[in-house]
């Protein structure tokens, strides 16, 4: 069967299912918390004579790629596993606070091979990120909190394997890079009940980004910023504002949500190097409990960010930043869906998503935009609670991308590459 | 930015030291509306983690702020050209932008 054929086969075996769960009669939903299109995790409620509580949480990801084109000979292969771990606490001191402490990290391993090149690969852990969130409920009809978040630099900037080359897709991974420097991050925000299950909350957030190094283009003999052995690189700080609204009631749950973030220059050794624009982000999600067993999620994002501004003339020493022609930035669009049947404390579903980017970034050396990548996934997960404080969730999706392929695709000139693979993920979680 | 931190804590210890102990009333786990009613302890509890993730869009590009069995639930966002001036090879020189 063809990607294709397996792609609808997907579809029209989820629109069956859900045709066929809906027959059942709806009744009172006991399992609300399955329907959020937010994550399970958030809907654990803490009881009011529990007031210390410690989760950890780990899994293993795997996530293994073939890429090969029709127009281009040869092929490359490549295999990361990825070890998250994480923990949070959460503390209620007396009434009127709560607590909330989470730390994660983990470990990577990344393993290359083509067609025209030796293989190599890289080991290391990540960057440490810690976070602390404090509520106050002293008010009726608001509940403020403030954040705190850092991200630790245990991980790996400045690598000499050559992975670096070619870094794992951020796409498939859900990671960028291998690390980055100490970047601390405050939030502030309220959670504003128009109904009791109906809550619109506001947020406002600011990163400071610290600088780290990485390798350079190592041409000494030229005397600019940018241009030694090593490079020191300065991310801008970004300032984030947000609001979303959300609902929760018997069978349907809703939420939608919007940000703006505005980014400061980002320098190279000290001078200007680019500075982002600005970026929109807008999701959606919606969950419905069909019966007792079947629950549904579909969830929705969109995200466009602006021109980037660059140094004018950086060779004359003309760093005074202007902004872009064409935009160097792609806008995403991703749609995901979720059906989950629970029987007693296990839990399993199909799943799917789709990622559309209209095109990757802009060439300056060919004066072209890059080409567009569209991303299919189709699997199947599932979860178990082994008692009240352990369970144990396992996921397996077939992966389909193609760069170059869209609306406005094939752009002339450049390559299509088709991308095959599998993403694999076993976890576990355990409260006390 | 040590400021902006201190100032974000202080306002909300400020809020603690005022209202002293814990009330009289029924805990609500997540807080109350204008009326006394208690709100929804899930879509609250879902709701601020949320915005505090959306208000940290690039804290860190390999730990984000939740934990691993909800990395699904938060698609961080994504920025390939910054992936590619910080981990891109060769490195991007300064008015040469590399995709």
């Amino acid at each position: 069967m063809s990607s294709n054929g397996f792609r609808v086969s997907i579809a029209a075996g989820l629109l069956l299912m859900t045709a066929l769960s809906s027959l059942s009669p709806a009744v009172a939903q006991e399992q609300t918390t399955q329907q959020l299109p937010l994550p399970t995790g958030q809907a654990q409620t803490q009881s009011a004579d529990k007031r210390w509580q410690v989760t950890l949480d780990s899994a293993w990801n795997s996530f293994s790629t073939t890429t090969t084109s029709p127009t281009v000979a040869g092929w490359s292969k490549s295999v990361t596993n990825y070890f998250p771990v994480g923990m949070q606490f959460v503390g209620i001191p007396n009434d009127a606070l709560k607590i909330e402490f989470g730390l994660r990290s983990g470990y990577l391993d990344v393993r290359q091979r083509s067609s025209s090149a030796a293989d190599f690969g890289y080991s290391g852990w990540t960057d440490t990120s810690i976070n602390t969130t404090l509520t106050y409920y002293g008010f009726d009809g608001f509940q403020p909190f403030a954040s705190l978040a850092a991200n630790l630099p245990t991980g790996q900037s400045n690598i000499v394997s050559a992975t670096v080359k070619t870094p794992a897709d951020s796409d498939v991974t859900q990671i960028s890079g291998l690390g980055e420097g100490f970047n601390l991050g405050p939030t502030l925000g309220v959670n504003v009940p128009i109904t009791k299950d109906l809550l619109a909350t506001l947020s406002a957030g600011y990163t400071s980004r610290g600088n780290f190094i990485r390798s350079g283009v190592n041409a000494i003999f030229i005397n600019q910023p940018g241009f030694g052995p090593l490079q020191d690189i300065k991310p801008g700080d970004v300032t984030t504002v947000s609001a979303a609204i959300g609902y929760q009631s018997g069978a349907w749950s809703f939420q939608a949500s919007s940000s703006f973030s505005y980014e400061g220059v980002t320098t190279v050794d000290g001078a200007n190097f680019y500075q982002t624009g600005g970026r929109y982000a807008l999701s959606a999600g919606l969950g419905y409990a069909w019966n007792e067993a079947w629950s549904s999620k579909i969830s929705s994002s969109f995200s466009h960010t602006g021109k980037n501004r660059y140094p004018l003339a950086p060779a004359a020493g003309n760093f005074q930043l202007a902004q872009e022609f064409f935009n160097t930035n792609s806008d995403a669009v991703s749609v995901a869906f979720d059906t989950t049947y629970r029987a007693g404390a296990f839990a399993i579903g199909p799943t799917a998503s789709y990622l559309y980017r209209d095109h990757n970034g802009y060439d300056s050396d060919t004066a072209q935009f890059l080409s567009a990548k569209t991303k299919w996934t189709a699997g199947a997960a599932a979860q178990y609670a082994a008692n009240d404080m352990v369970s144990l969730n396992a996921r397996a999706e077939r992966l389909w991308m193609t760069t170059n392929a869209g609306p406005f695709a094939p752009l002339p000139g450049v390559p299509q590459f088709n991308i095959d693979g599998w993403i694999i993920s076993v976890g576990g979680k355990a409260q006390f | 930015m040590t400021r902006t931190a201190s100032v974000s804590y202080a306002i909300v210890l400020a809020c603690v030291l005022a209202a002293g102990t814990a009330r009289a009333e029924t805990p609500c786990g997540e807080g109350r509306m204008k009326s006394g009613e208690c709100i929804n302890p899930v879509l609250a509890r879902a709701m601020r983690h949320d915005a505090i993730v959306r208000a940290q869009p690039k804290i860190s590009l390999t730990a984000p702020l939740n934990l691993p069995s909800e990395d699904r639930f938060y698609p961080a966002a994504r920025d390939h050209h910054e992936e590619s001036a910080f981990y891109g090879f060769p490195a991007e020189r300064p008015g040469i932008p590399r995709p």
